[in-house]
């Protein structure tokens, strides 16, 4: 008895190192935040990933989130935004950790008047972590990509001083999805402003899993679209799938320090899916590389050459 | 009005630059033909739907301005949801003569038609419609949407998806002031109220 008794606990307290195991620089003063996708489902799963976030920041403590977009399924009354987010991400939120959301194909537009998504009433905006940081961030509504916003992002761009320009929004120029698949459309009206200013990172998710893009034209693209919902064996073979993973939910967490991007994908249950760094050039400001292994041992571990 | 000059001052910039660059090449993206340039629009019908659209946001922001309903960002989904439903009824009880067609036309619904047309053909034109299918295939997974009913000043069903507008069919549509948006479902197009979630007006079969 005494014996299932320690081992229990040896199991219980290896679980819990899994969980909180973060491979992240976790430097002072760089900018922490993660990144959810595809999460208004107020099921088990969203709780599940929600109960990692939370545990993951004790060690790690983003002090913001981005929203890629699907942030309340099947309707927008007052108890779906407590059901589908208030409550999942309640410690989260006591504690002071800010969402920014951007908006899906299920998503009502009027989610921007939600102050709790932080859109200030608009469907794409951008904004900095905090006055001195080195990044901007740019929600984009990839429901609705009219002139007016590529207009509005073009300017914006031209203007951001930062060094780290991260995109988020729903649907993902490139993706291995089999149901899905890449917003080939979007990408050709977004693609060539990110080469043109210089966007380093982008977030997107829609489609129900996590990926890992091989950097294309110098840009970063993560799909994490399963932070509630799941397209179990969705993932294609594709020559720009970096890493995937379509066998559970995700989340994200990302640090921006100098010249690079650290990222971990973490799962419902606490393992690390993939972990890796982004590196800039300091002259540039483009993507020159990354590092970064998948969960299955992937033997990814030098530099990509993203100039293909 | 002053978003509506700006609108209009887009709808011309719309034609007359147009925007995005080359089909983009991933290392996996088989090489695509550009997107077709929007074709420009009758001028004279083009200032009739202005007219017709700018009247109807005139008299939409008048009610919103009249009756509170201007929505700021709060902590609480109902103050939202209720000022939406108050302007739709306002509206709904003030254009109660309101039919098909009032602002789509039959030389507009035409027009659009002809513009859409060349956006639908080709490799590109397949993939423009499955972008558009996609919301309403989803159903297996997201739960199955609401029929939409092709009804002047009907609701749009609450909790269904709101069908991504692929950007090259913007492109080739007169931009609109953020008050109302153009939603494609199945074959038809809908212009929808924005802040009171209703169907202003309607084109049947405009994707063939």
């Amino acid at each position: 008895m005494r014996r299932c008794v320690v081992a229990l606990l040896v199991v219980l307290a290896g679980a819990i190192a899994t969980a909180q195991e973060v491979r992240l620089p976790n430097k002072a003063g760089s900018i922490k935040f993660a990144v959810i996708g595809d999460t208004g489902t107020g099921d088990k799963h969203q709780l599940a990933v929600a109960k990692q976030m939370e545990m993951y920041r004790r060690s790690f403590e983003f002090p913001f989130v981005i929203m890629v977009g699907d942030n309340i399924y099947g309707g927008d009354s007052a108890k779906d935004f407590e059901k589908k987010f208030e409550k999942p991400y309640k410690p989260l939120l006591d504690g002071g950790v800010k969402f920014y959301a951007s908006l899906g194909n299920h998503d009502d537009p009027k989610q921007r008047f939600y102050k709790p998504f932080n859109m200030n009433g608009e469907r794409f905006y951008s904004f900095k972590p905090s006055l001195n940081a080195n990044a901007r961030f740019f929600a984009l509504d990839s429901n609705y990509m009219d002139d007016k916003q590529v207009q509005w992002l073009d300017k914006e761009l031209a203007a951001s001083g930062s060094d780290w320009k991260i995109a988020f929004f729903h649907h993902p120029p490139y993706s291995s999805g089999g149901t899905h698949g890449s917003a080939t459309v979007l990408r050709d009206q977004l693609e060539p402003v990110f080469v043109k200013y210089g966007v380093n990172a982008v977030f997107t998710g829609h489609e129900h899993f996590y990926e890992r893009i091989e950097p294309q034209k110098g840009v970063a693209y993560f799909i994490t679209g399963s932070s509630a919902k799941l397209r179990e064996g969705d993932i294609e073979q594709t020559p720009f799938k970096a890493v995937g993973f379509d066998e559970g939910y995700a989340f994200m967490l990302v640090e921006l320090d100098g010249d690079t991007l650290s990222y971990q994908t973490i799962s419902d249950s606490g393992k690390t899916i993939d972990a890796g760094v982004v590196k800039k050039s300091a002259d540039t400001n483009k993507i020159v590389g990354t590092a970064g292994g998948g969960r299955k041992g992937d033997p990814r571990a030098t530099p990509t050459d993203n100039k293909k | 009005m002053r978003h509506v000059s700006r609108f209009i001052g887009a709808v011309v910039l719309t034609f007359a630059v147009p925007l995005g660059g080359p089909a983009a090449s991933g290392q996996s993206a088989k090489p695509k033909p550009p997107a077709d340039p929007p074709v420009a629009m009758d001028p004279m019908v083009l200032k009739d739907f202005q007219q017709r659209l700018e009247h109807y946001i005139k008299f939409q922001r008048g009610i919103e301005k009249e009756i509170g309903a201007k929505q700021k960002p709060v902590d609480d989904p109902q103050i939202i949801n209720r000022k939406e439903e108050t302007l739709a009824g306002t509206i709904r009880a003030n254009r109660r003569q309101a039919k098909p067609g009032d602002i789509f036309a039959p030389p507009i619904a035409n027009e659009f038609r002809r513009l859409l047309n060349p956006q639908l053909k080709g490799r590109r034109g397949s993939e423009v419609k499955e972008e558009l299918t996609e919301d309403f295939g989803e159903e297996a997974d997201e739960g199955t949407p609401k029929p939409v009913p092709l009804k002047v000043n009907a609701k749009y069903p609450e909790g269904n998806p709101l069908p991504t507008v692929p950007a090259n069919l913007l492109r080739a549509l007169p931009t609109l002031p953020p008050d109302v948006e153009y939603r494609i479902i199945g074959r038809n197009l809908i212009l929808r109220d924005v802040d009171a979630n209703i169907i202003v007006d309607f084109i049947p079969r405009v994707i063939r």
